[in-house]
């Protein structure tokens, strides 16, 4: 079964004026979703209908990251740019197997520690991700989404939560497609599936999110911001 | 009510983290979502009358660039973990408001500041109004004193808002008593009375100036004493005393 999306990771200097204001913007809700990682993330999110959500993030921790080289890469590439950036695609696949598979596809293995999250209510979440290898750059950095598998939680899933309650939301329906730079065969190939199945057009553009277009009750909303690639 | 505790304030180098670590150590639940600048707090809702505990630190460390004596001293206090640094105290009217800051021959942060980036914001786009004195160059916080807040709307004090539903969650029946530093004479020096003093419930431990204990009632069970050190610990008020 092919892939599907999961979450678009947007990267930024101030999770709380970004989420605010994409709120404020689009008119769609989003919650507190806690604190990811090496303690250094926080973190909230966005559903955005269809089982996907947008994840901002930015470092909460002066100390965890004094070391510049700490900061993750997206937080620097944020920084420099002034601006929040789409950072990256992660795509869902159901099992572990098929994560697995596509992981050895492209050189790598599942990342050995699992990705966790502690929202404000408590117990934590987590996913396995990949493709993964000593050494091997993310590949959010040259503008190719990641695939991860939820571990036993996905009705817990962040893209299910409910938002804080603020006038005039409308109810997002799902991603009705995603500007990506690059060529439709290069993205095939780093998928292994039709990339329409995804609703993504290209531009041309480096590789990367540059757009998506979110359905909602009240018409389509566009999100446009710089992405990571291009700065 | 008379001059009485709104809120304490307890500095941390990870707001999430601390407010989980306090959650699972009380049982106390918190909400999140009110910033202010490069800072924002999750707050712990003490009980009635309405009290809560702010858990307070940065949240925009690309701000840090710009460093200011503040900044600094937050940096400072929270180098080595969570420090109570502010001891916040409420009056009800502006009335009596204009009576400390004429007290302390000051003025008054006013809560009609139009600048939005002024004061906490919320995700649902509430603006908290929110006014106090002592207006100074140098917060008073970081001379280990309270400072006195008002409230024009205090329907949406942060005290009532709804909490995350944590885990083994406990009801907190209200703020038992503060333990800081120093001496009722020296608090009664800086509140301008004996009488303001008395009707706060404090204990000193004659230690630096601040914080360093608050006991909470709460439903069914024992007691809870939250204690952490003030931030005088960390970095003297005589740091601060030019």
């Amino acid at each position: 079964m092919a892939a599907i999306l999961d979450h678009i990771h947007m990267g930024c200097t101030n999770v709380y004026t970004t989420a605010f204001d994409l709120t404020k913007t689009t008119r769609i809700g989003h919650y507190d979703a806690g604190f990811a990682g090496n303690i250094t993330i926080g973190q909230k999110a966005m559903p955005l209908g269809g089982s996907a959500y947008i994840e901002i993030e930015s470092i909460v921790d002066p100390f965890a990251t004094a070391d510049v080289a700490r900061r993750p890469w997206w937080y620097r590439r944020a920084a420099a740019v002034k601006s929040p950036i789409f950072s990256g695609v992660c795509l869902r696949v159901n099992t572990v197997d098929e994560l697995r598979e596509i992981a050895r596809r492209h050189g790598g293995a599942i990342r050995p520690k699992i990705s966790t999250r502690t929202p404000p209510e408590g117990p934590q979440v987590k996913f396995w991700d990949g493709p993964y290898a000593p050494g091997m750059a993310d590949p959010w950095e040259a503008g190719k989404p990641t695939w991860c598998c939820w571990e036993d939680r996905l009705y817990m899933h962040p893209s299910g939560q409910p938002v804080v309650n603020a006038p005039g939301l409308v109810q997002p329906m799902g991603v009705a497609w995603m500007e990506m730079g690059g060529t439709r065969a290069r993205m095939q190939e780093w998928l292994g599936h039709n990339p329409d199945d995804l609703h993504m057009k290209f531009n041309g553009k480096a590789a990367g999110l540059y757009a998506i277009g979110v359905s909602t009750d009240a018409g389509e909303v566009e999100i446009r911001r710089p992405s990571a690639t291009g700065v | 009510m008379p001059l009485h505790i709104d809120h304490i304030s307890l500095a941390s180098p990870h707001i999430f983290r601390s407010a989980d670590t306090l959650a699972k150590e009380t049982g106390l639940g918190y909400w999140t979502g009110e910033w202010l600048r490069e800072t924002s707090v999750n707050i712990v809702p003490l009980g009635p009358p309405g009290n809560f505990i702010e858990i307070s630190g940065f949240i925009d460390i690309f701000a840090l660039r710009t460093m200011t004596e503040r900044r600094q001293w937050l940096l400072d206090i929270t180098e080595t973990g969570d420090h109570f640094n502010g001891l916040c105290l409420g009056v009800d009217s502006m009335e009596e408001l204009e009576g400390f800051a004429k007290h302390w021959k000051s003025e008054i942060n006013r809560a009609d500041d139009p600048d939005p980036a002024a004061h906490f914001q919320r995700a649902n786009g509430y603006i908290l109004p929110m006014a106090s004195t002592p207006v100074t160059k140098r917060s008073v916080w970081m001379l280990g004193l309270p400072n006195v807040y008002y409230y024009p709307d205090r329907t949406q004090h942060s005290s009532g808002q709804p909490t995350h539903a944590i885990p083994n969650q406990v009801r907190p029946t209200g703020l038992k008593w503060v333990e800081v530093g120093g001496t009722a004479q020296q608090m009664a020096d800086w509140l301008g009375g004996m009488h303001h003093v008395e009707g706060l419930p404090l204990k000193f431990n004659g230690k630096s100036l601040g914080v360093w204990a608050v006991c909470v009632g709460a439903e069914g069970r024992d007691d809870i004493v939250i204690r952490r050190p003030a931030a005088s610990d960390a970095v003297p008020v005589s740091k601060f005393a030019d």
